[in-house]
C-alpha cells in the first residue's frame, strides 16, 4: 500500500506551506480553550474543593481537549471532498485503480499529522505556559496516552470522511461539519465532560463515537481512567470503517447512476 | 486661471451631477432586490437541501446553547447569571451573526478575491467598493440563524419579564441589540477584510477577529480574565452589543448611560472601520499572474 | 458509396475490439422550476421534470492502435460517452466493454489499463509541486520509481515537463498544464486513452506539440479516443471519425470515407481589385463558385484540387488582390450529414 502512505506524506507537506497563517489562528484556538476554561472555573468558584472536578482539574481538561479537536475534528478535508464533487473534479479520483476511501483517508490522516504538530502541540505549549496543561506521569501512561490519541484521530479522520461523503448527495455540506463540530464539542466532552451530562444525555452520548473524540482520550490522558477506556476507542473505529466502505460503495453508485 | 463657462458651474451642481447620482442608486437599489429574489430562488431550487439545512442549522444552534444549557442545569448560575439570563446573551448574539451574515457573508471570503484578483473586477464598477463586494451574494439562510437566535432570547426575554427581572421599557432596547450586534460584527469584519490589502492571507485572522469575539460574548464577561475583558471593551468591542447594556436592563449593574454607549459604539466602530477600508483599497496592488 | 460500404472500407477487425459499446445511452432527469420567485416556491412542493437524452442508442468497435476522433457539437453527447467508457458514469442502457472488460462492474482493473485527460479540469493536485503529482501517481498504479523516472525523462524529450516538475499544479499556465495532465495519464503506460477536448483554448503552437506527442504514443501502440470540437485534430491525427449530434452517431469511418460522403469543403474567398468580366472557370463539379462584386467566394475540396491551382486559374481573370482560406467547421459538416 505504497500510495497510502505517499497519500498521507503528500498531505503533511501540502500544509506545510500555510504555516505561517496557521500559527494566528492556534492563538484563536487558545482563546477559545481560555473561554470555555473561564466558564468552568466560573461555575466552580465557591465550591468546595474535591472529588475529580475541581477548577484546575477542568481548567486541565478543557486544554487537553482543545489540542485533541485539532486531530479529530478542525478539519476542512471533508469539506473539500465534498467540494470536488460539486465541480466535478472527483471523477479522476474516482477512476483510480485504488479504493476511494483509502485514498481519501490517508490524505485525511496527512493533514490531521500536520495539525498535530503544529496546532495541537503548539497549543499544549501555550497551555502548558499559561494555565497548565498534565503531562502523563509514567512510560505506562504515556504509552496508553498514545495510544488514546492515535484512536481519536483516526476516528476523526473517518467522520471527516464522512462529511465528504455528505457532498455526495447534498450541496451544502458545510453545515454537517458544523453540526459534527458541535456534537465533538457537546456530546463528545470537548466543553463539558461527559460524566457531568445529566443522566438521559449521557446515555445517549455513550452511544455515540463522538466521546471517542475528546472525553475518552482527554480521560485517559488526564489518569481519569485506564485501559477500559480504550474499549470504546477501539470498537468504534472498526464500526465507522466498515460503515465508510459500505457508504462509499453508495455514494460512487450515487455518482455514476445519477450522473455528476 | 481660464476661467469655466458662465452657468456651467451651477449646472454641473445641481444637474447632472445629482441626476447622475439618482439612477446609479436606485439602479443600485433594484440590483439589491433583484440579487435577494435570486438568492432566494438558488436556494429553493434545491428543495432538500433547503430544509435538510434549515433542519441542520437549527440543530447545530440547539447544541451550542444546550452546552451552556446544561452546564447551568447542574450547577445553576454561572458568574452569577442564570439560564435565562444567558439565554438572552446567547440569543442576541446568535441573532447578530444571523443579520450579518445575511448580507455580508462575502466578507468571510474576500481573501479569495484578494489572491485571485477578483477584487479588480469589483474595483471596475461605478459604486464603492464595499458595496458591490457585499452586493455579490445574499445569503438568505442565515435569517434562519437570525430567527433561531432571535428565539432562544425570546425564551429567556419571556422569563426574565414574568420575573420582573427585566422591565417591561426595557423589551424595545432588546430587539435593538441584534442590530447593534450586527453592526459591531460588520465592522470587524471590514476592519479585518481591509488588513487583507496589506497581509493578503486573512482567512485564518478572522477567527481571531470575529468568531472568538463572538464565542466569548455568549457568556457573561465578568467571567473572563482581565486581558480578555480588555480587549472585548476595546478593540474587540463586542461587550457592548449584549453585556454591558443587560447589565443594566437585569438590574445587575452600569447605569443608564450604557443604553446610550452601546450605540455610539456600533456607529464609531462603523464608521472606523470603513475609513480604514477605504485606506486600505487606496493599497490594493493587483496581483499578477 | 453506401454508409453500409463505408464501415466496411477498413480492414477486418483480426483481434478483439479495445473498446466496444452496444447500444448505449444515456438519459439524464432535470428537475425544472418555474419563473420567479413565486416559481421558486412553487418548485418546492411539485417537481416537473425534463428528460435530457444526452446519448441515443449508440454502437462502435474501436479495434486496438486506432486512433479515432470523435466529433460533434457542443453538447452533443462527446463528454457523457467518454465518462460512460471510463466507468464514471452507468448507462441508463446498453452495453460497453473497455479491453473486453467492463468498465462498471470490473472498474479497478479498467482503470488500471486506461488513462484520461479531461481538457477543462486536472487530475493533478492543485497545490502540489508536479514532481509529487507523478510520485503519487506511480504509487497508485504501482510504477516503479525506477520505471517512472524512465517515462518521465522520454516525455520530457516530447513535452518538456522537466522544467516544470517543481512548480505547483495551480501556477502552470493551461498549456503547460495540459502537457502535465498527458504524461500523468501516461505514466503508468495504458493500453488504451481517452481524451476529452486535450486542445481546448490553446494555441496554434501548444496544440502542435501535443498533437506530434499524442502521434508517438499512438504510434507505439496505444489506442487513442479523442474527443474534439476542431477538425484540424481529426485531420492530422485520426484514423477513424465518429460524428455524433444530439446523441446519435451520425457517422462512423475514415476521414475520406466522409469527404466522399458529405464532401468536407473547405472555403476560399478571393478579392479582385476589379470584378472579373467574365465567368471563372469551375475546375472541378465539385467546386461552387458565387460572388458579390469583386469578392469571389469558392467552395472546394481540397483532396480534389489544390487552392493553389484555383489561384493559378483564376489570376488569368484579372489582379488577385487577397486570399482567404477557411476550414471546414463541424457545425457545417453536421449539417451536411443531415442534409444528404
Amino acid at each position: 500500500m505504497a500510495f497510502l502512505v505517499t497519500a498521507w506524506r503528500m498531505s503533511f507537506r501540502r500544509n506545510l506551506q500555510y504555516r505561517g497563517q496557521h500559527m494566528v489562528n492556534n492563538v484563536a484556538s487558545a482563546i477559545f480553550g481560555f473561554i470555555y476554561i473561564a466558564l468552568w472555573r466560573a461555575v466552580m468558584a465557591g465550591r468546595p474543593e474535591g472529588g475529580q472536578f475541581t477548577a484546575q482539574s477542568l481548567t486541565l481538561y478543557i486544554a487537553t481537549c482543545q489540542c485533541l479537536l485539532w486531530i479529530t475534528t478542525f478539519d476542512h478535508s471533508g469539506l473539500q471532498i465534498a467540494r470536488r464533487v460539486r465541480d466535478g473534479t472527483i471523477a479522476s479520483e474516482l477512476l483510480r485503480p485504488v479504493g476511494f476511501a483509502p485514498l481519501q483517508l490517508s490524505q485525511i490522516m496527512g493533514h490531521k499529522s500536520y495539525n498535530f504538530v503544529f496546532r495541537s502541540l503548539v497549543l499544549a505549549a501555550i497551555f502548558r505556559l499559561t494555565v497548565g496543561f498534565s503531562v502523563p506521569a509514567s512510560w505506562g501512561a504515556w504509552a496508553l496516552s498514545a495510544a488514546a490519541w492515535i484512536l481519536a484521530c483516526y476516528t476523526g479522520a473517518l467522520m471527516t470522511y464522512f462529511v465528504g461523503l455528505a457532498g455526495f448527495w447534498t450541496t451544502e455540506p458545510s453545515w454537517m461539519y458544523l453540526l459534527l463540530q458541535s456534537l465533538a464539542l457537546f456530546l463528545g466532552g470537548a466543553s463539558i465532560p461527559m460524566n457531568l451530562l445529566p443522566g438521559l444525555l449521557q446515555s445517549i452520548a455513550r452511544l455515540t463515537p463522538f466521546p471517542c473524540m475528546a472525553y475518552y482520550p482527554a480521560a485517559i490522558h488526564l489518569g481519569w481512567a485506564g485501559v477500559e477506556a480504550l474499549v470504546p476507542l477501539v470498537v468504534w473505529p472498526v464500526v465507522l470503517t466498515a460503515l465508510a466502505a459500505g457508504l462509499t460503495d453508495l455514494a460512487r453508485r450515487r455518482l455514476e447512476v445519477a450522473g455528476g | 486661471m481660464p476661467r469655466p463657462p458662465a452657468g456651467s458651474g451651477e449646472q454641473s451642481r445641481s444637474g447632472p451631477r445629482t441626476a447622475a447620482a439618482r439612477p446609479a442608486t436606485a439602479g443600485y437599489l433594484r440590483m439589491l432586490v433583484r440579487l435577494a429574489a435570486s438568492g432566494l430562488r438558488e436556494r429553493m431550487q434545491y428543495r432538500f437541501n433547503f430544509v435538510v439545512s434549515f433542519v441542520l442549522r437549527g440543530a447545530v444552534m440547539i447544541i451550542d446553547f444546550a452546552l451552556v444549557a446544561v452546564i447551568l442545569y447542574r450547577f445553576g448560575f454561572v458568574g452569577g447569571w442564570d439560564v435565562y439570563e444567558i439565554a438572552l446573551l446567547y440569543g442576541t448574539a446568535s441573532a447578530a451573526q444571523g443579520l450579518y451574515r445575511t448580507f455580508a457573508d462575502e466578507l468571510e471570503r474576500f481573501e479569495t478575491y484578494l489572491i485571485d484578483g477578483r477584487f479588480d473586477g469589483i474595483l471596475v464598477r461605478p459604486w464603492p467598493t464595499l458595496m458591490t463586494l457585499l452586493a455579490r451574494r445574499f445569503d438568505f439562510n442565515r435569517i434562519g440563524v437570525a430567527l433561531q437566535g432571535a428565539a432562544i432570547a425570546g425564551i429567556g426575554t419571556v422569563e426574565l419579564l414574568r420575573r420582573g427581572t427585566l422591565g417591561y421599557w426595557g423589551l424595545p432596547y432588546v430587539f435593538l441589540l441584534p442590530l447593534l450586534g450586527a453592526a459591531v460584527l460588520f465592522a470587524l469584519s471590514t476592519a479585518t477584510a481591509a488588513l487583507g490589502f496589506w497581509l493578503l492571507r486573512i482567512d485564518e485572522l478572522q477567527v481571531f477577529t470575529m468568531y472568538a469575539p463572538l464565542t466569548a460574548s455568549f457568556y457573561p464577561l465578568s467571567i473572563y480574565p482581565r486581558w480578555l475583558k480588555g480587549m472585548l471593551y476595546t478593540i474587540l468591542p463586542m461587550a457592548y452589543i449584549n453585556y454591558l447594556p443587560a447589565l443594566y436592563l437585569l438590574g445587575k449593574g452600569a447605569g443608564p448611560w450604557a443604553l446610550a454607549l452601546s450605540p455610539a459604539v456600533a456607529v464609531v466602530t462603523v464608521l472606523a472601520a470603513y475609513r480604514f477600508w477605504l485606506y486600505g483599497e487606496r493599497h490594493y496592488q493587483s496581483p499578477g499572474t | 458509396m453506401t454508409p453500409d460500404e463505408q464501415m466496411k472500407s477498413g480492414p477486418e477487425p483480426v483481434q478483439e475490439a479495445a473498446v466496444e459499446a452496444a447500444g448505449l445511452t444515456r438519459h439524464f432527469r432535470i428537475a425544472e422550476t418555474g419563473r420567479g420567485v413565486a416559481g421558486a416556491f412553487r418548485s418546492l412542493f411539485s417537481r416537473r421534470a425534463r428528460l435530457i437524452r444526452a446519448v441515443e442508442d449508440v454502437s462502435f468497435q474501436i479495434r486496438p492502435g486506432s486512433f479515432v476522433g470523435y466529433i460533434g457539437p457542443n453538447g452533443a453527447g462527446k463528454s457523457t460517452t467518454v465518462k460512460m467508457l471510463c466507468g464514471i458514469l452507468h448507462p441508463t442502457a446498453g452495453e460497453v466493454r473497455v479491453l473486453g472488460l467492463s468498465p462498471q462492474a470490473e472498474r479497478r482493473q479498467v482503470a488500471a489499463r486506461i488513462g484520461v485527460v479531461f481538457g477543462q479540469r486536472t487530475q493533478l493536485w492543485w497545490d502540489l509541486p508536479l514532481a509529487d503529482s507523478y510520485e503519487l501517481l506511480a504509487a497508485m498504479y504501482g510504477v516503479p520509481a525506477a520505471v517512472a523516472s524512465r517515462r518521465l525523462r522520454r516525455f520530457d524529450e516530447v513535452l518538456g515537463i522537466g522544467e516544470l516538475l517543481d512548480v505547483q499544479v495551480r501556477k502552470l499556465s493551461l498549456g503547460q498544464r495540459m502537457r502535465a495532465d498527458l504524461a500523468g495519464a501516461l505514466l503508468h503506460a495504458p493500453e488504451v486513452l481517452f481524451l476529452d477536448e486535450p486542445t481546448i483554448g490553446l494555441d496554434v503552437v501548444a496544440k502542435a506539440g501535443i498533437r506530434d506527442f499524442l502521434r508517438e504514443i499512438n504510434a507505439g501502440g496505444v489506442t487513442i479516443l479523442l474527443t474534439t470540437h476542431d477538425m484540424d485534430d481529426v485531420e492530422q491525427l485520426c484514423d477513424r471519425i465518429m460524428v455524433i449530434n444530439h446523441g446519435r452517431l451520425a457517422f462512423e469511418g475514415t476521414l475520406d470515407g466522409l469527404r466522399r460522403q458529405v464532401g468536407v469543403p473547405t472555403t476560399m474567398h478571393v478579392d479582385f481589385a476589379v470584378e472579373p468580366g467574365e465567368p471563372l472557370p469551375s475546375l472541378n463539379s465539385g467546386m461552387r463558385i458565387s460572388r458579390e462584386g469583386a469578392r469571389v467566394t469558392v467552395s472546394f475540396d481540397r483532396a480534389e484540387v489544390s487552392a493553389a491551382r484555383i489561384v493559378a486559374a483564376f489570376q488569368h481573370h484579372g489582379e488577385i488582390r487577397d486570399i482567404q482560406i477557411s476550414e471546414p467547421d463541424i457545425d457545417e459538416i453536421v449539417r451536411r450529414i443531415y442534409a444528404a
